[in-house]
């Protein structure tokens, strides 16, 4: 009995101090700064799909808090390997040359014939095989790459923006980018703009909480994402389950992203996937317009800011990519209230 | 070069202070008189001119099975002890050649049949001794074998006899030992002679049994065994108070009296070592009774432990570690497959929380199965066990083995050059299953900090013996309790863990048969919150699983009268992967493997056998992948790649019939091994034959020079024909099997009964490497060339009653090329220099202190110099700049174990801390897997800080 009891006393000293671990303590919560000068959120194409003798508008979506010091440089490749090669230009002769002076944040590229021929040399490189050993063809779209070099001398930043032509008659544009219709903050609502092109709103009411002068403490924002896609418009739910077929011509697809953005640490917020298949979100925010910070993995997300720090100023940036190589962003400054919390 | 001779003085020390641990045992004083000792030279001389007359002889000299088998002649030496009264008081074994062929115990037996009548002086019977030679030779084995029938057998003895009488080898033999009768097939012969040198003298008491008396008796039977391990303990004398009666238990610690009176006994139980035992029994009117286990308590240090000693034939020096040594080594937590990186050859095996192999190749190599390991010079090699090959050797993130430590005989990272085993890059790491004896009950838990482990084994009937084990992980309880995220500061994510072992073994006659079975499961997910990831904004859930199920079987058919044996090996496993990163990227792969192996061995005439064989091996795998792909390639070539989003499944199967034919020559001094395996492999529609040769030389006691050369492939990993990252199956028709061409020399040297040493220099080149391309249309292409060299050094002292210690050094220099026309560079194995350094104390009987000290290259990575950033896709990609130019810190780190042990009556409860991290260095390992990759100076998981745990294990 004396063995066990000993026993027992040295399996419960055993299993009451199993393991101690010693270390230095990390924070993992601890503000990550994506930059702390320059970033390109994106580069819009417009139009995003074009015909070979087409032309686009380029402009590059970025932050720095100095964006006078900010130099670009475009180029165009008419083909490369992707991510595989870095994006590297296959041959020298596959850039395009670029007009002098084309070293702005918004450049316009014309693809007619006059300057580049571009649909003769997409057909040659079109007889080459795609990774799937297949031939690649001009009238089913080819990519060429726009490359942006910009950024500050200690700072430069490699872009990459693939834009697919199509050998496709006609005038009308091949696709359009969505544009971004406004920011809420507010209730939530459903925004339908033509009632047989119905779409079920998305993610949860919002919820604002102001502070005693009457400022957003706590609150919910949505970015309602406007994007027409010709010829191919939205089937969506009626509450009564019953689906109806929209107008192709006039039907306006409202998309729909939340951010949950708590100005007190403590707030929480829920999972809400408010992402249509082929769309992407972002948000990022920058305090003082000086760091920016990402604050979305793809839809939801929740980004936490001190509140109660005086004279900081938010501003969220938000972005939309469609499955056609659309891009927008919009921006939204918001007030930081220091100290008050109505929790 | 401090610290080397630091620790070679250490062990010099501890060798002068016991040369001969066995010396240090306490003997009987009776017995003491007589073993030729200095300080009773007297007595033996006065012995020596008297001698006792041998007048019977009632036993036959019986010829040992094993050495019969071998058709192995012997020579035993004896003095034999008679006292007074002409009884044989006691033996001694004065030489015994080839010890391990049982010529000694059948010597033995053979003598315990005299009967003597000892020399007298004055009418005065005096005790004396005689010394004599038993032998067995040649003339008892061709009668033998003649009245077993096999006079064939029986011709071609006597011929190879002859022949080896007029061979000029055979003079030098004779020379070296004597007589043309030491001579022996067993290379080793010399080594044997050291490690088990003569038999320790049999300090076995004069028997007297209880006189025949009328009236009331009984038979009496017991069994001794060693208290809290429940060893059996051979050669303890039971007494009687009040008789002069006297008997010593047996090599399975029995005893047996008959005459016994019925009424109050009291038995006393004596054995150097052990704390004298009585107690009263009551023995009753009856025909026999049997006494319960009658334990013994150490006294002192207990005898030489089981602890390595045994040696297999034909090397000089140990490549294994044992159970027992797996469960007291520091750092480890008594896991088996940890154990294996202090060994040299097995240079680096991922069998870490945070090894560098195993992070540094994220993807393929975890997806693909986490069964590989990697060898010296840079291939990988694979782990077998009941001569399977196993798919998967550890829970994820290689946390811990999926077999427990108490399942486990030993492992043992095999020589190259073999021929049985193939497509294993020319390493193996052999795991043994713990065969236990008939009648042993078995039964084992442990609590440590990472996992809760329970065994119970036992026979089921006189032939048949079962053991389950139940393995459960700890850790990530520990890691939720605690901060998960700083663990994951460390590369840490333990998963939750299961796994479920059965074995079983049925020994009928030749026949062996042996069933594993194992279902494991692990899994780890955890709310990961880091913006600046390499898919740019990376949250959410990131998470991994794991789990299957393998079945394994062997029957082993050994005749050995006719000199044969055939094993069949079977193996299927399944073993089901499941990744997911922030619900952007899933990937689930899906491996089957089936193995199937015939393995026959004859013996042609007496040096020379026959090996020959074949087998085959089918991979399925199935893969499925969404989403944007992240894979970091090792093989020389570091490539990383983002995908379009998208799902895509994938399947493929591999298979590589395969046969073998060889030579095996066994001389006195010479072994070799010659032949070759011939496989098709359906990956690249190749047939390939893979010729390999080894050999070993004797020249001196206790030296073996060795060197080998063969070929090697292996099966391509599935992973390389998937859609994403792969070949894809569209260009499989280019690919070719890598092929490894592998040589080394070396010299092994023991010194003494514990200390020896092996040096070894290798050499490997590699071809036909599958290379990535940045073609999308090519991909992969079999062009890359490479080649590894380096050295390895292993300094041990094997365990003897209070210490133990080893030196395991290795130097590599791996490098590779894409290209024939290319410059070589830096492989992702190369690592310059691999140190472990071992010891153990006992500091009481009850209480060791086991250290380890280990330092480690730090691994090659290759810098990021560019990084795009996907527009459209919105995710940064990165190419790498010159591979593999930069290494990571060195690695070192120093850990301490302390065992106390608590003896009970019938069972044992170790308890010990571990202390791993001593000094609380901090070396950069590998890359983070989700951050590393973002900047010119990537953030690294780290090496675990200073950490201490507490562990408890029974026996029972």
């Amino acid at each position: 009995m004396k063995n066990l009891n000993t026993a027992l006393s040295i399996v419960s000293f055993g299993l009451a101090s199993l393991v101690f671990a010693c270390g230095e303590h990390v924070d993992l919560k601890t503000d990550y700064s994506l930059s702390q000068g320059y970033k390109v959120f994106g580069i819009r194409a417009e139009p995003p799909v074009i015909r070979p003798d087409e032309q686009v508008v380029l402009t590059a979506y970025d932050h720095h808090p100095k964006l006078s010091d900010v130099a670009y440089s475009w180029s165009v490749c008419l083909y490369s390997h992707g991510a595989a090669s870095n994006f590297e230009c296959l041959r020298n002769d596959l850039f395009l040359p670029l007009r002098e002076g084309d070293n702005k944040a918004r450049v316009v590229i014309d693809f007619s014939e006059k300057n580049y021929d571009l649909r003769a040399r997409l057909k040659a490189l079109g007889q080459d095989l795609d990774r799937e050993g297949k031939r690649r063809s001009l009238s089913e779209g080819l990519d060429i790459f726009v490359i942006l070099q910009s950024g500050t001398s200690t700072n430069l930043v490699r872009t990459v923006k693939r834009i697919r032509v199509i050998d496709q008659d006609g005038t009308e544009p091949l696709a359009s980018n969505p544009s971004l219709e406004q920011w809420t903050i507010s209730e939530s609502e459903v925004v339908n703009r033509l009632p047989n092109c119905n779409v079920k709103p998305l993610g949860p009411e919002s919820s604002l909480e102001f502070n005693e002068v009457g400022e957003l403490l706590n609150g919910t924002l949505r970015a309602s994402v406007i994007d027409e896609v010709q010829g191919k418009p939205v089937n969506s739910e009626l509450d009564t389950g019953e689906e109806t077929e929209s107008d192709q011509e006039t039907c306006v697809f409202h998309n729909q992203a939340l951010l949950s953005v708590s100005l007190e640490p403590k707030g929480d917020y829920d999972d809400n996937w408010t992402v249509q298949d082929g769309y992407t979100y972002r948000w990022y925010a920058s305090v003082d317009g000086q760091v920016l910070t990402p604050v979305t993995i793809g839809g939801p997300s929740v980004g936490r800011y001190r509140a109660n720090i005086p004279g900081r100023k938010l501003e969220l940036f938000f972005t939309v990519r469609d499955p056609n190589g659309g891009f927008a962003m919009g921006r939204q400054p918001l007030s930081l209230v220091p100290g008050i919390s109505t929790q | 070069m401090r610290l080397h001779i630091t620790l070679l003085v250490c062990i010099s020390s501890f060798c002068l202070l016991d040369p001969n641990p066995l010396n240090a045992q306490p003997s009987d004083s009776s017995i003491n008189t007589v073993d030729g000792s200095t300080s009773t030279s007297t007595m033996a001389q006065s012995l020596g001119s008297l001698k006792p007359e041998i007048i019977a002889r009632k036993k036959i000299l019986v010829y040992p099975h094993l050495a019969f088998k071998d058709l192995v002649r012997g020579k035993v030496r004896l003095r034999l002890i008679v006292d007074s009264d002409g009884g044989l008081e006691n033996v001694v074994i004065l030489k015994n050649e080839p010890s391990g062929y049982g010529f000694a115990e059948a010597a033995k037996s053979y003598v315990s049949g005299f009967e003597f009548k000892p020399p007298q002086v004055n009418d005065i019977s005096l005790r004396s001794s005689v010394e004599m030679n038993v032998n067995f030779s040649s003339d008892m084995l061709i009668q033998k074998l003649r009245e077993q029938g096999q006079y064939d057998r029986a011709e071609r003895f006597k011929k190879s006899l002859k022949r080896a009488r007029n061979g000029s080898y055979n003079q030098a033999t004779r020379t070296m030992y004597g007589s043309d009768e030491d001579s022996t097939d067993v290379i080793g012969l010399s080594i044997h002679h050291l490690v088990d040198g003569p038999e320790a003298e049999v300090l076995r008491a004069p028997e007297k049994d209880f006189p025949p008396v009328e009236g009331l008796v009984a038979e009496l039977e017991g069994l001794i065994l060693e208290q809290g391990t429940r060893r059996r303990i051979a050669n303890a004398v039971v007494k009687f108070n009040g008789f002069d009666v006297l008997k010593n238990t047996d090599v399975e610690g029995r005893f047996q009296f008959s005459g016994v009176p019925v009424g109050r006994l009291i038995v006393l139980v004596e054995r150097a070592g052990y704390a004298s035992h009585s107690h009263e029994i009551i023995v009753e009117k009856g025909s026999s009774k049997v006494l319960r286990k009658i334990f013994l308590k150490p006294l002192s240090f207990t005898e030489r432990e089981a602890l390595g000693q045994h040696i297999p034939p034909r090397v000089s020096t140990k490549h294994h570690i044992q159970r027992d040594e797996v469960q007291s080594i520091a750092g480890i937590d008594g896991d088996p497959l940890k154990a294996a990186r202090d060994l040299p050859g097995l240079y680096r095996a991922p069998f870490d929380l945070n090894g560098p192999a195993a992070t540094r190749t994220l993807g393929a190599r975890q997806w693909g199965g986490s069964g590989e390991l990697v060898f010296r010079g840079g291939v990988e090699g694979g782990a077998y066990i009941l001569k399977t090959p196993m798919l998967t050797v550890s829970h994820l993130n290689h946390s811990r083995s999926l077999l427990p430590s108490a399942m486990i005989q030993e492992l043992s990272v095999e020589s190259d050059y073999e021929l049985e085993v193939g497509r294993i890059g020319g390493g193996l790491l052999n795991l043994k299953l713990d065969k236990s004896k008939q009648g042993d009950r078995k039964i084992e838990a442990e609590l440590n900090a990472f996992e809760l482990s329970a065994l119970v084994g036992g026979p089921i009937s006189s032939k048949t013996t079962i053991t389950a084990a139940l393995k459960l992980g700890t850790m990530r309880f520990f890691q939720d309790q605690l901060d998960t995220n700083e663990w994951l500061r460390y590369g840490v994510q333990v998963p939750n863990s299961q796994d479920l072992n059965l074995l079983f073994n049925h020994n009928d006659g030749p026949h062996q048969f042996t069933i594993l079975s194992t279902v494991h499961g692990s899994t780890w997910r955890d709310d990961f919150e880091s913006p600046d990831l390499i898919q740019s904004q990376l949250k959410g859930d990131i998470g991994e699983q794991q789990n299957g199920m393998s079945l394994r079987a062997e029957w082993l058919y050994e005749k050995p009268e006719q000199q044969w044996q055939n094993s069949l090996n079977i193996s299927y496993e399944l073993l089901n992967t499941q990744h997911l990163i922030a619900n952007q990227h899933s990937l689930d792969q899906s491996m089957t493997q089936i193995f199937i192996a015939d393995r026959f061995k004859l013996r042609l005439n007496n040096p020379l056998w026959l090996t020959a064989g074949i087998d085959q091996q089918m991979t399925y795998s199935y893969l499925a992948q969404e989403g944007a792909s992240l894979w970091v390639e090792g093989m020389g070539r570091s490539l990383h790649r983002h995908e379009p989003q998208e799902l895509r499944e994938d399947s493929v199967l591999l298979y590589s019939p395969s046969a073998w034919l060889g030579l095996e020559g066994r001389w006195t001094r010479i072994h070799f091994v010659l032949g070759s395996r011939v496989t098709y492999w359906s990956e690249s529609d190749e047939v390939l034959p893979e010729p390999r040769i080894s050999l070993r030389y004797t020249p001196a006691f206790g030296t073996i020079l060795k060197v080998g050369s063969g070929l090697y492939t292996q099966q391509v990993r599935p992973r390389y024909f998937d859609y994403y990252v792969g070949a894809g199956h569209n260009q499989v028709g280019g690919l070719k099997q890598a092929g490894i061409f592998s040589s080394s020399a070396g010299v092994e040297q023991r010194f003494t009964r514990e200390l020896y040493m092996d040096i070894t220099g290798f050499y490997r080149q590699f071809n036909r490497l599958l290379i990535a391309d940045q073609d999308p249309t090519i991909r992969f292409k079999s062009t890359g060339e490479g080649e590894a060299f380096g050295g390895e050094f292993l300094l041990r002292y094997d365990p003897d009653h209070r210490f133990y210690a080893w030196l395991s050094y290795s130097f590599t220099r791996a490098r590779f090329k894409n290209q024939l026309d290319d410059v070589l560079r830096r492989g992702d194995f190369d690592q310059t220099h691999n140190l472990s350094a071992l010891a153990g104390f006992k500091l009481t009987p009850r209480l060791k202190l086991n250290t380890r000290w280990r330092y480690v290259s730090g691994a090659p990575y290759s810098s990021l110099p560019a990084k795009t950033f996907d527009s459209d896709l919105a995710q940064s990609s990165f190419n790498f700049g010159a591979v593999n130019l930069l290494r990571y810190s060195a690695f070192h780190q120093l850990d301490v174990r302390l065992d106390y042990h608590w003896l009970f009556k019938d069972w044992s409860l170790l308890s010990y801390i571990q202390v791993n991290n001593l000094y609380n260095h901090q070396s950069s390992e590998s890359p983070h897997p989700l951050e590393g990759l973002n900047t010119n100076s990537p953030s690294t998981l780290r090496t675990w800080p200073f950490w201490a745990s507490l562990g408890l294990r029974a026996n029972f």
